[in-house]
């Protein structure tokens, strides 16, 4: 059973303290999702947590195991991290560069096992993107090439899930089509821990909501139980209407 | 599919080809069985000499050199994740001859001749490591190569004070023909001696490939892959240092080579990286192999130099390559 736990986490950037104290435990079979206003210290909480980001003090364990003491590829091998800003360097293929996510197995694009080449297929089906294998990514549209980065997160074969803003710049639909992505992940008993900005959609898909201010973490629970209107106005200074999981947005508080 | 298959066997064998022909051809033509008896020692003593002491030497260093910067120049361009980075574009050529010149300048090289090539290959890593220093400061590659461009110029400037105080015309022709670049009268005991370097570097860079194809998504997104970013970083430097600085000990500075050979190889690798590597390479040591028997055979007055050729060839690839590049993520 592997589970993503931070303790008391710090990250200091700059003489300041971004990120003050945080404690979160991802488990399999929960979709997890962090919110917070921009700047709230998000994107420096996952990085720290999977270890890329030095922290300056709290502990992360991965599947009970200090993360800093997993090497890059032991860790690769438990969590699978999808980054906010996904460049590509060059027009590759959609299959290699699904095969990418194999690293951590020894793989590279044209050299992969069976193991790899059955992980990289199932990624392909999952995101629905077997007929575009052989396009280039240069010709995609922005919601296939959003399937196209899950793919390369869910070949990996991970049972954890990091992912940074996922459905940014997508239309509504392409929005759905990536979350039901996860919600299938993780019914199949992965583990998901997703930052999104849209509320609504944070509500309709997560298990539980963890809501950071100010580096530190406010309020974490169901949508149910932590989505107030009250907390919107505090956290993010909007006026809202909120009805179990559905939120309607008014305006400025 | 296949013909990202046969690229390789098919290069391998225009890389043969191209040194067989190189054997063949010069100012006094040989038959290809003069030639193969040659090579098996058993043709006339003059035969033997321009075979193996003249044109066989000649080539093998031209291709050697081809082989070490356009693999330099496919790893840069991966770890640095834009077609134009180059070892000459990036300062490291211009470094390890500005480092062979001073041995020169000051009489040092003949005091040993390993001295000459240390200096080269320490100089192509001095580059290389300043070149990964700033790119750990910044993320955008136009400064990295405006940073090479900053060295080279540098590099030539000291170059052109060397020159200028130049005791006798002796070491100016010297350090004449290490600026335009050329492998004339290369021995295959010059070659021994860069072999050992020009080796290690291609090693580190084959085994670090695997990296560079991660990065084609970002350095965030390979270091989650799993990609030692540090390692990776250290690796390339160090491979494409020891690699370019041995082909500058051999020959000078040549340009550009770098980066055509690796452009017209991409896209038959589906745009890999790791797979660019060795065709990039083989296909720079068949370039300047036949462009070196086109400077060899060309009815001018003077021998033209290979480093002035591949400029001539290069450096307008290099502004067609850069005028295609999309404006994106730089």
């Amino acid at each position: 059973m592997t589970e993503l736990r931070l303790c008391d986490l710090v990250v200091r950037r700059d003489g300041t303290d971004r990120v003050r104290g945080v404690s979160l435990v991802v488990s399999p079979g929960e979709l997890v999702v962090l919110l917070g206003p921009n700047g709230a210290g998000k994107t420096l909480t996952l990085r720290a947590g999977l270890g890329i980001e030095a922290a300056q003090a709290g502990t992360t364990l991965l599947g009970g195991k200090d993360t800093s003491r997993l090497s890059a590829l032991q860790r690769a091998r438990r969590v699978a991290y999808l980054p906010q800003s996904r460049p590509l360097a060059w027009p590759s293929r959609v299959e290699d560069l699904v095969a990418l996510g194999r690293f951590a197995y020894g793989a590279a694009p044209g050299r992969l096992s069976e193991a790899d080449s059955a992980a990289v297929e199932a990624a392909l089906v999952a995101c629905q993107i077997e007929a575009l294998r052989h396009r280039r990514a240069d010709t995609l549209s922005g919601g296939e090439l959003a399937r196209v980065h899950c793919a390369r997160a869910f070949a990996a074969g991970a049972p954890l899930m990091v992912a940074d803003e996922p459905v940014a710049a997508l239309d509504p639909r392409h929005q759905f089509r990536v979350m039901d992505l996860f919600r299938t992940f993780v019914s199949k008993g992965g583990g998901a821990l997703v930052v999104l900005h849209d509320i609504a959609l944070a509500a309709r898909f997560a298990d539980r909501l963890i809501w950071m201010q100010a580096g530190q973490v406010v309020a974490a629970g169901s949508p149910e139980e932590t989505l107030t209107a009250a907390r919107l106005a505090d956290i993010y200074g909007v006026r809202a209407r909120v009805e179990g999981r559905s939120v309607e947005m008014l305006g400025f508080a | 599919m296949t013909v990202s298959r046969l690229l390789v066997p098919g290069l391998v064998l225009a890389a043969v080809l191209s040194l067989g022909l190189a054997c063949l051809a010069g100012s006094t033509p040989m038959a290809p069985g003069r030639v193969l008896a040659a090579l098996a020692g058993q043709a006339s003593p003059a035969d033997q000499v321009v075979v193996w002491q003249i044109r066989l030497p000649r080539a093998l260093a031209a291709f050697a050199v081809g082989l070490a910067l356009g693999g330099s120049g496919a790893a840069l361009q991966g770890l640095l994740r834009n077609p134009l980075a180059e070892p000459g574009v990036l300062g490291v050529s211009a470094s390890a001859a500005l480092a062979a010149t001073f041995t020169l300048y000051f009489g040092f090289a003949a005091h040993a001749p390993f001295i000459l090539p240390l200096a080269a290959i320490g100089g192509a890593l001095l580059a290389t490591g300043l070149i990964a220093l700033a790119a750990l400061r910044t993320r955008s590659v136009v400064t990295l190569i405006l940073i090479g461009v900053g060295l080279s110029s540098f590099s030539a400037a000291l170059m052109s004070l060397m020159m200028n105080l130049a005791p006798n015309p002796f070491s100016l022709s010297d350090m004449v023909s290490w600026m335009l670049g050329s492998v004339a009268n290369r021995s295959l005991e010059d070659l021994a001696r860069i072999l050992p370097f020009l080796v290690a570097g291609l090693v580190l860079l084959w085994i670090s490939r695997r990296g560079l194809s991660a990065l084609t998504l970002g350095e965030e997104a390979a270091s989650g892959l799993g990609v030692d970013l540090v390692r990776q970083r250290l690796a390339v430097v160090l491979g494409a240092g020891l690699a370019t600085g041995a082909a500058v000990a051999l020959a000078g500075t040549i340009g550009f080579i770098g980066i055509v050979a690796p452009h017209l190889v991409r896209p038959l690798t589906a745009h890999d990286p790791a797979r660019s590597l060795l065709p990039a390479g083989l296909l720079g040591g068949v370039l300047l192999v036949l462009a070196d028997l086109g400077v060899r055979t060309l009815p001018t007055s003077v021998e033209l130099n290979l480093g002035v050729v591949a400029a001539l060839i290069g450096a307008p690839a290099f502004a067609w390559i850069a005028a295609q590049r999309r404006t994106g993520h730089d």
